[in-house]
């Protein structure tokens, strides 16, 4: 059975590209627009989320608390899908519970090693 | 002061009118992006079904089904030819001219035979004529005479027969001379026309098997070329997002650079010239940060087109070389393997047709085989009556001999007719010798000539290899329909998509009313940057640059930050951000 990832992003274009990306691949994939989208999706069998930093609403660390704040998905990977690329909005991500960091622009075979790699 | 204020006033109107909507200038192409997005899942589907039938198609050609057909026709066609073998030392017509030599020299034989016969009839009239000589002496010698005479007879009557068989299986022998020389040439016909035929066209499948597993790499070579051509793709299409955060901060720092003119007191003057500095700063970074943007989305639309295009020409690579079934000059119907196929089957039809009317043609050979060997079989009983004669011979001299001496001396003539009778016996033993010797040659050829015919007499395996044969063709052919329908799937699947994927490429125009956007903008602040500080004192701008360092912070992308100290501090090229390379690339940090 296929694993069903979430991907949340401002950007309609970038959930469009993780969207194809993944599921071409062979995953099933959840939108959401923003951290606060994501965070109302969050239920059923996610096995991941891939999320951006700079959203409105709710940003992705706020995201990354949330999800570690919920028993069910305590322990599922978070990675972080930004522009952003400073060391220390790094690090903030690291400590609120992100499992690890990719800068756009993504390659679709980057993005499913890393996917593979953390979801065993 | 008036100075300062109307400068403020102007890029304070100047900033405003270039900052506003300046996002949206980007953001605005997303449902492009998103279409154009949406588009790529299509193709890439479409890519997908086309690669799975292509391959499949290639499969089909070089597969184990077409390996196991053709192996198997070949078997069976080595089968058949062996069945339809020429016997290019024509051992069946060197035997039936044998017969024939042999039945010549028993004719010879026999008319030598006739020697003996007049000898015999001579001998009986002088034992008669001495025998009434003699009176009652001689009364025993009649007797000898009518033995004499009645072997005589003997003789011509077996003779005769012997003659008239020798006739009749001359006859049969040049019969079967005549359909074997027929058969022979039948033979060769089959053998090297419609074998050869044959052959040559498993020779064309073979090598469409070949070329199909040639196509097949070169199919995953075109789809791997797609593949990585859907990847840059994909990477360029992020480039909206990245372009419009990028002009999203330009927006911003424009906006809070207007905010700060608007905020300066016009009466405080050395407040307006700071604020006027920063403007200045700002207008030059967001120049850079304009250009650089106009930059990238200008490289990510021109990596779109060409990769778009690298796929259709893959498309379309993949379209020629699906299945050795076709080839670029032939890609219609009867073309390629397709023909081959037909060949074939007419071959095999043909085939099967003159193996059927061989193996009738054998059936009949048989028959007349199986006649000369039946007659020859005959005449061997005539060589027991051959040797009985000339055992009656012998006795008959003796008996002449005996009764010669019984005589006495008048009895001295009739033993010399005993003499001449010992004599003849001794010819007649010796021609019946040599007779014998040929009947029994007659019968060793005849039995070599039965064993023919019993092979010529087998159609039964060239019925069974011919159902084989029709089977394999059957099968060919259903693979053959299979592959024609996936071909024609997959040649219009390839052009429709290729011309779709073309549209798509000339549909991609909305880069030029971007660019045109950013470049206009860029050349705007760039103005403004050098009015400004070409009219800002540089005790004004020192105090500026403190306070753009916190623009620094503003920044999300490496890249920006790389361009602001560029055009701020003079800085090369900023390190790079460090991401850990996990073998992943330089951009992918796991934790």
């Amino acid at each position: 059975m296929s694993k069903l990832i979430m991907t949340v992003d401002d950007s309609a274009s970038i959930r469009q590209m993780v969207g194809f990306t993944l599921r071409n691949a062979g995953y099933e994939v959840v939108e959401a627009k923003d951290g606060k989208d994501a965070v109302s999706k969050l239920s059923g069998p996610i096995k991941m989320v891939i999320t951006d930093l700079n959203m409105p609403n709710m940003d992705g660390i706020e995201l990354i608390k949330q999800i570690r704040a919920n028993p069910a998905y305590k322990f599922i990977p978070v990675i972080m899908l930004t522009t952003e690329s400073q060391a220390t909005r790094k690090q903030e991500g690291k400590a609120a519970g992100a499992t690890g960091w990719i800068v756009k622009p993504f390659q679709p075979e980057q993005l499913l090693a890393v996917v593979k790699k953390v979801l065993g | 002061m008036q100075e300062y204020t109307a400068l403020a006033r102007e890029v304070r109107e100047r900033l405003g009118r270039v900052g506003s909507g300046l996002a949206l200038l980007v953001q605005r192409r997303e449902d492009d992006f998103l279409a154009l997005g949406a588009e790529l899942q299509d193709v890439a589907r479409r890519v997908q079904g086309i690669a799975a039938d292509s391959q499949k198609l290639n499969h089909i050609a070089s597969g184990d089904t077409v390996r196991h057909i053709l192996e198997e026709l070949v078997a069976e066609l080595d089968a058949m030819q062996t069945l339809c073998h020429v016997d290019e030392d024509a051992t069946d017509l060197a035997m039936l001219a044998r017969a024939r030599e042999l039945v010549h020299e028993l004719s010879k034989s026999i008319r030598d035979y006739a020697r003996v016969v007049r000898t015999l009839q001579m001998l009986g009239i002088s034992t008669r004529i001495e025998s009434a000589r003699l009176g009652s002496d001689g009364r025993g010698f009649s007797t000898l005479a009518d033995d004499v005479e009645k072997l005589g007879y003997k003789i011509v009557e077996y003779s005769d027969r012997i003659m008239q068989q020798a006739k009749t299986l001359d006859a049969l022998a040049e019969k079967a001379e005549t359909s074997t020389r027929e058969m022979h040439e039948m033979q060769r016909e089959c053998a090297y026309s419609v074998f050869g035929s044959l052959r040559d066209n498993m020779d064309t499948l073979h090598e469409v098997a070949d070329s199909s597993r040639k196509a097949s790499e070169e199919v995953r070579g075109h789809t791997a070329d797609i593949a990585a051509s859907m990847g840059r793709i994909i990477g360029s299409l992020q480039f909206h997002d990245i372009v419009r955060q990028q002009v999203e901060h330009v927006e911003e720092a424009l906006a809070d650079a207007r905010t700060g003119i608007e905020g300066a007191p016009e009466t405080d003057e050395a407040a307006l010239a700071e604020e006027l500095a920063v403007a200045a700063d700002v207008c030059a970074l967001q120049q850079a940060q304009l250009d650089n943007a106009r930059d990238s989305f200008s490289d990510a639309v021109s990596t779109l087109r060409r990769e778009l295009t690298a796929i259709a020409a893959s498309v379309r690579g993949v379209g020629r070389r699906t299945g050795g079934f076709s080839d670029e000059s032939c890609l219609g119907e009867g073309c390629g393997g397709t023909a081959v196929l037909d060949h074939m089957e007419r071959s095999v039809a043909e085939i099967a047709a003159r193996m059927l009317s061989l193996a009738e043609q054998g059936e009949r050979m048989g028959h007349v085989m199986g006649e000369v060997a039946e007659m020859v079989a005959q005449m061997s009983v005539f060589l027991e009556d051959i040797e009985d004669v000339g055992d009656e011979i012998e006795l008959i001299a003796l008996n002449a001999s005996i009764r010669a001496a019984h005589t006495g001396e008048k009895g001295k003539a009739l033993g010399v007719l005993a003499s001449s009778i010992q004599r003849l016996s001794q010819d007649a033993g010796e021609s019946t010798t040599a007779l014998a010797t040929l009947l029994r040659e007659v019968d060793g050829v005849a039995g070599q000539l039965k064993s023919y015919a019993t092979a010529y007499l087998d159609s039964s395996r060239v019925t069974e290899i011919s159902a084989e044969l029709e089977g394999l063709t059957r099968g060919l052919r259903e693979v053959n329909g299979e592959a024609a329908r996936l071909f024609a799937g997959v040649g219009d699947a390839c052009a429709d998509l290729a011309r779709q994927v073309d549209q798509a490429v000339r549909d991609l125009g909305f880069d030029a009313q971007v660019t045109a956007g950013l470049s206009d903008a860029a050349g705007e602040v760039g103005d403004m940057a050098a009015m400004l500080r070409d009219q800002v004192p540089a005790s004004a701008r020192e105090a500026a640059s403190r306070r753009l360092a916190a623009l620094r912070d503003r920044y999300t992308m490496e890249q920006e930050r790389v361009l602001h100290g560029r055009v701020l501090d003079g800085a090369h090229d900023a390190a790079p951000a460090g991401g850990g390379d996990h073998g992943y690339g330089d951009n992918i940090e796991l934790f």
